[in-house]
């Protein structure tokens, strides 16, 4: 069964010549929050549709938090897409 | 139910355990559903019979042995047990070895996705029942000495079913490993008290020849027999948990556990069942525990109580695995995922798929109020992903060469069978079947919704994606204040430059000393080499970006 650990990746990628001297445990993440606008934009969906989705997207887990990363490292961007 | 996959729920039992040990383990997960079956399966179909005659009794016990041989040990722990990817089952790992995430979009092996989508949304919708309908089921064993306890008996099961979700938070390794001695214990109980009930009235024993399952549902008529079929239906649900197991436990565990104790234990009970009422037609008040001696009813109660808190508990776990799988194929939105003991991966707890499903338990229990009604709601969720998985196994069985006639004739006469199943719980869809169908619709449209709401979100996203050359060029021509150190980007495509790299620069003005691009690429595979888990490429190594890298990698645990 998956589970994503990007920072155990990491620390095994760190192992390679090209990565040396990155300590795994000091890398910041940069991570984005996108903001769903359900504008009708793309086709292929009704617009309270994509607003469902937008809700669901809303509250789907942070990328960070699911891949394993501790929220201590990581920085947040907030972005805006519209579909 | 019910449940694909319970890999995800529970640590992996090593293969160098014993297949002994790990089939007492499997008694515990994988057969906690199946195994509490006698107690509302036999009492449903007698009831739905009406008149209780010898010919009714014996053709009744003589369907659900021949449906447990015909379905459950034949196509589940013979046939389809052999359709593993990796040694993972479930109709998941179907998907998997049809290659369908793979598929070009619009062609028929995409499509089946969409089947595999539907699949997992109607094990929601069981899954939302069997707890309820066997925790139920047990605690009804109080109005048999005390008929005055009948108004308690919900709020027991409430409070029963609100403990097993509160505790979920706290996780259940340290109960995990009595789970298996239990449930050997409440097999040999139930064939024992078979065996008693068949030692009172041999008669029984003719239902061994499925010419009388045949004449029964012939003679009965197609309303009674269809009605008949369905309830009897529920001493099938839980077979699918042998094939969705079988990667946690090994196929060679799942099929020992079932041949060896599973299957005679049930066999003699669901005849013991039979013998009783023979013997005794007022016993269909509640065959299993009228079977019981009198001094042991209380201690019985408790026990099935046990069991079937077990049996929940599987359902729970897998309903954890299969949303992971859900989310890793793209249906439903990433979920807060927690580890409930560290020292063991396997063990995790979502308190979204939790919490949803104790509603929908709880709801159930309320909306319903009794096994015998809950009865209604029962099965058609299942029968409908019993045929799925016939349909999909013959496609893998083509895939791998098998002589498609043969294939035809074999999965073709399953589903014929199972078709009928479907017919026959189809009958009780205004008793209840309702229910898990229209959990069933709204979880299939949210993870339509979900899918193509992403599509169209990455769609936009790969639109406003810079690429690597320009974006390294225009890196070169601006450059920006260095940082020591390093940064890690999540990138979800493979291409492009994430646009929270361009929004931090554009903002921040500042990039470190290495950017790393950071993508997950789940594999098909179960568990990857440890050495293969990482792959690193590097993107645009200019002067500038000292060290950039695109690190697909997959990670199994």
């Amino acid at each position: 069964m998956e589970h994503p650990n990007v920072l155990e990746g990491l620390k095994l990628a760190c192992r390679d010549p090209d990565l040396r001297g990155i300590d795994p445990e000091r890398i910041t993440f940069y991570s984005r929050r996108v903001m769903v606008i359900a504008s009708g934009k793309v086709p292929g969906m009704a617009v309270w549709r994509q607003r469902l989705f937008a809700a669901m997207h809303l509250n789907a887990n942070l990328p960070a938090a699911y891949f394993g990363v501790p929220t201590a490292q990581v920085v947040e961007m907030g972005l805006e897409v519209e579909i | 139910m019910t449940r694909t996959l319970q890999a995800a729920a529970l640590a992996r039992i090593e293969a160098r355990q014993l297949p002994g040990a790990a089939s007492l383990a499997a008694l515990g997960i994988v057969y906690g559903d199946i195994g509490t079956s006698p107690l509302y399966g036999f009492k449903q179909a007698a009831d739905a019979a009406g008149t209780i005659s010898p010919e009714t009794i014996i053709g009744i016990v003589s369907v659900i042995l021949w449906s447990l041989i015909v379905i459950v040990s034949f196509k589940y722990a013979i046939l389809i047990m052999r359709a593993d990817n990796h040694g993972e089952g479930g109709i998941i790992a179907l998907l998997a070895l049809l290659d369908v995430r793979n598929a070009p979009a619009g062609s028929w092996r995409a499509s089946l996705l969409i089947i595999g989508l539907i699949g997992a949304a109607l094990l929601y919708g069981d899954g939302v029942i069997t707890p309820a309908i066997s925790v139920l089921g047990a605690v009804e064993g109080l109005k048999l000495d005390a008929p005055q306890l009948a108004p308690v008996i919900v709020p027991i099961s409430i409070t029963i079913l609100v403990g097993l979700f509160l505790v979920q938070r706290k996780g259940t390794a340290f109960i995990g490993n009595i789970f298996g001695p239990v449930m050997l214990i409440w097999f040999i109980a139930i064939g024992l008290l078979g065996l008693r009930g068949i030692v009172g009235g041999p008669g029984i024993l003719s239902a061994l020849s499925p010419h009388h399952a045949l004449i029964y549902l012939l003679h009965a008529g197609p309303g009674i027999g269809f009605a008949v079929l369905g309830a009897a239906f529920l001493a099938l649900t839980g077979a699918e948990a042998m094939y969705a197991d079988m990667g946690h436990f090994g196929r060679l565990p799942v099929r020992l556990g079932w041949f060896a104790v599973v299957l005679p234990a049930l066999v003699l009970n669901y005849f013991g069942q039979g013998a009783l009422l023979l013997a005794d037609p007022s016993a269909i008040a509640n065959p299993f525990y009228l079977l019981v001696p009198g001094w042991l009813h209380y201690p019985m109660v408790a026990f099935a109580t046990v069991a079937t808190i077990i049996a929940s508990q599987a359902i729970i776990s897998g309903a954890y695995s299969l949303t992971q799988q859900a989310i890793q194929l793209g249906f439903l939105p990433r979920m807060r995922v927690l580890h409930t003991a560290s020292h063991e991966k396997g063990q995790i707890y979502m308190p979204m798929v939790n919490w949803l499903l104790a509603a929908g338990t709880l709801g159930a229990v309320i909306t319903f109020g009794s096994a015998d009604a809950l009865g209604g709601a029962y099965g058609i969720a299942v029968s409908m992903l019993m045929a799925v998985t016939t349909v999909l196994a013959a496609l893998v069985a083509l895939q791998w060469g098998y002589n498609p006639l043969a294939v035809a004739a074999v999965n073709g006469s399953l589903l014929v069978v199972e078709l009928i199943f479907v017919a026959a719980n189809a009958t009780k869809l205004f008793a209840g079947g309702w229910f898990p169908l229209l959990l069933a619709c709204v979880v299939a449209f949210l993870m339509l919704t979900w899918r193509t709401g992403y599509r169209m979100l990455e769609q936009q996203r790969i639109g406003m994606r810079q690429r690597e050359d320009e974006f390294v060029d225009w890196v070169l021509e601006n450059p920006p204040v260095r940082l020591p150190g390093a940064a890690a980007i999540f990138t979800a495509g493979s291409s492009g430059i994430p646009l929270a790299l361009t929004h931090h620069l554009r903002h921040n003005r500042v990039l470190h000393e290495r950017v790393m691009l950071v993508s997950t690429v789940s594999s098909e595979v179960p568990r990857v080499d440890p050495d293969q888990r990482v792959k690193l490429l590097p993107v645009g190594a200019g002067p500038c970006i000292s060290d950039s890298w695109n690190t697909p990698m997959c990670w199994r645990g």
